[in-house]
């Protein structure tokens, strides 16, 4: 059986063609003046590979972290509604649409030297989290949260409840219908969430440049590296940036079955 | 182990009011409309709902003793729920959708396993343990939730609609598997059903839950002889009325009928829908009650047409499929109605 869908309004496909075309361009124009002869040897020089490396061993720990704090977040979030729960739902939501520099201001004043936590951290226990690697974790963390929370909570939200009350009855405890019941039945939008939270903590500039510094090996991840390339090499900018193209392209694609359900 | 529940509770707009005492050696059947509170008691029995006020014991245990008192969790009440559309655990094959019961009750993997083999024997459906839940016929899916519940131990039993998610054909062996099943579970059992039939094949008792209050309770010929409501008559397929009798005559909300009856005072009045003629003109002759009423639906049931109309005195006649074209029933408009006053039984209210 064929549908037939409306005609669309006058108009519409042109300007959905400027759209599409505005979106395409930054990528033709990279595609365009990339090496991709010396892609190999560019990739593969010293400090790209630390930067990717950082990159990588950080975003995943800031991944980890995500899921480890994010998961109970979500769960409680999806409790009846309160004026608490608006509360921290804002809360969940305003790393999403701060810009990410003055989230890496604000995790300044709260973990710097002389921050609100970060003071008694260094007096006591001789902790420092500016210009380190757990600084990059931090910073990346705090930014990727809201990415994974949002996604688990609108699993739970979608996930029918009466499973919960079958797994009670069978008597299961409340530890256990979530491991067993809950978390397998949600195990999509868990793996969504935490490929999102990823590839935004890979991606992350703003907060980590302002709050952990750019130190080479030490806290320049590989956006940081594309940046400071460009005022060096242009064309090594050029190959990271069509690296982090490819990886954010795999990511969608692989997730595109979230991302563009099939009517 | 008998339920004594004395329960009430608000939820959205119903107000449920329910004082039950059931044994264990009976199946009740709750029956009543949608929005009566039928799946409201079961959540509150279960524990899944909490009562406002009240209180609900099963054997020496207090399971629900109201807000601030005692309230033993669904996980820790052993009562088994079998749900409408039986929500198998979807990512668990069949063996440890079964196993999931005794393995919460802290039983080996190996134990847990054993015992679901068992159960899904004894249902019938032990060569599909492998299987997952979604591969399953509705009949299938019905029987291992029933199995699973049973692996669980539980104290009583409950059951909402076992047989709704159920095509035609197998309706009839399941409630024959699930007459047996009850019969051999040993503790309170209460099913939610719809059709007279399933309540006559699985329950001993009837309860009739409307607007959260249980209008009627007794076996099916009792509920027969003495309807407590029209959704009883209409539940037991015959009309019947509360009326006030006075020299013979009922009052049925302002609609005389005459009858058989000498005593004075309140009545329940009821006849068969076989025992109603339908004319499309006034009839002449013997029936003293004759009225007029418009036609508000027409439907085949089996080999007769079920005619139901309108009026003061809403009614259902059965006649054959040859009168009703005759009668150009189809056509809608008012037809005339009669009934013999010596088929109207009629009953101290």
């Amino acid at each position: 059986m064929t549908e037939r869908s409306q005609p669309l309004p006058r108009g519409v496909r042109a300007l959905a063609g400027i759209a599409a075309v505005l979106l395409l361009l930054p990528l033709i124009g990279l595609w365009s003046r990339a090496p991709w002869s010396e892609l190999t040897a560019q990739a593969t020089q010293p400090e790209v590979l630390d930067a990717l490396w950082l990159s990588l061993g950080c975003s995943a720990a800031a991944t980890v972290c995500t899921f480890v704090l994010g998961l109970p977040l979500a769960i409680w979030m999806d409790g009846p509604p309160s004026g608490l729960r608006t509360a921290v739902r804002v809360l969940v939501t305003l790393p999403m649409v701060l810009p990410p520099v003055v989230g890496g201001v604000a995790l300044l004043f709260a973990f710097g030297r002389n921050g609100l936590v970060g003071a008694p951290l260094a007096d006591w226990f001789g902790v420092s989290l500016p210009f380190t690697e757990a600084g990059v974790v931090l910073a990346e963390a705090y930014i990727a949260l809201p990415f994974f929370v949002l996604a688990a909570e609108g699993g739970l939200r979608a996930m029918d409840r009466r499973y919960v009350d079958a797994a009670a009855t069978l008597g299961a405890s409340p530890w256990r219908t979530l491991v067993s019941v809950t978390l397998p039945m949600i195990a999509p939008s868990l793996r969504a969430g935490l490929l999102l939270a990823w590839a935004r903590a890979l991606g992350e500039f703003g907060a980590t440049i302002t709050f952990a510094g750019n130190l080479a090996g030490r806290t320049r991840t590989m956006p940081l590296e594309v940046y400071a390339a460009l005022e060096t090499s242009p064309e090594a900018a050029s190959v990271l940036s069509v690296l982090l193209v490819l990886f954010s392209g795999g990511v969608l694609f692989t997730l595109r079955h979230h991302w563009f359900p099939v009517r | 182990m008998r339920l004594r529940a004395d329960i009430e509770r608000r939820i959205g707009t119903l107000d449920l009011r329910v004082a039950l005492d059931l044994g264990p050696d009976e199946t009740v059947a709750l029956v009543g409309p949608n929005g009566a509170g039928k799946t409201t008691l079961l959540r509150v029995l279960a524990g899944l709902l909490g009562v406002d006020r009240g209180k609900v014991q099963l054997g020496d245990t207090v399971l629900d003793a109201g807000p601030g008192a005692a309230f033993v969790p669904p996980q820790e009440r052993r009562v088994g729920y079998v749900f409408q559309d039986h929500l198998l655990f979807p990512g668990m094959s069949v063996l440890d959708n079964v196993a999931f019961g005794p393995r919460s009750r802290r039983a080996t993997r190996r134990d847990a396993r054993s015992s679901a083999q068992t159960w899904l024997e004894r249902v019938g459906l032990g060569d599909l343990a492998a299987a997952r839940p979604a591969a399953l016929s509705g009949g299938q899916a019905q029987r291992i939730a029933l199995a699973r519940a049973l692996a669980a131990e539980p104290r009583m039993l409950l059951l909402d609609e076992p047989l709704a998610a159920v095509d035609a054909t197998a309706r009839t062996t399941l409630r024959r598997e699930l007459r047996e099943l009850l019969a051999a579970f040993d503790g309170v059992r209460v099913l939610v059903v719809h059709s007279i039939d399933d309540a006559l094949a699985l329950a001993d008792r009837l309860l009739v839950l409307e607007d959260g209050r249980i209008v009627q309770s007794g076996t099916l010929p009792e509920l027969v002889a003495r309807p407590a409501s029209r959704y009883v008559a209409d539940l037991v397929g015959i009309n019947g009325f509360l009326g006030h009798c006075t020299a013979g005559v009922v009052d049925v909300a302002g609609a005389k009928l005459v009858v058989a009856h000498a005593e004075d005072g309140p009545v329940h009045v009821t006849f068969h829908p076989r025992a109603v003629s339908v004319f499309r003109e006034r009839p002449s002759g013997s029936p003293r009650n004759v009225w007029s009423a418009p036609i508000v639906s027409v439907e085949p049931a089996l080999e007769r047409v079920r005619l139901q109309v309108g009026g003061p005195l809403p009614i259902v006649a059965e006649i054959t499929p040859r009168a009703a074209a005759e009668l150009r029933l189809a056509e809608g408009g008012d037809v005339w109605i009669a009934v013999k006053a010596t088929e109207i039984a009629v009953s101290t209210a």
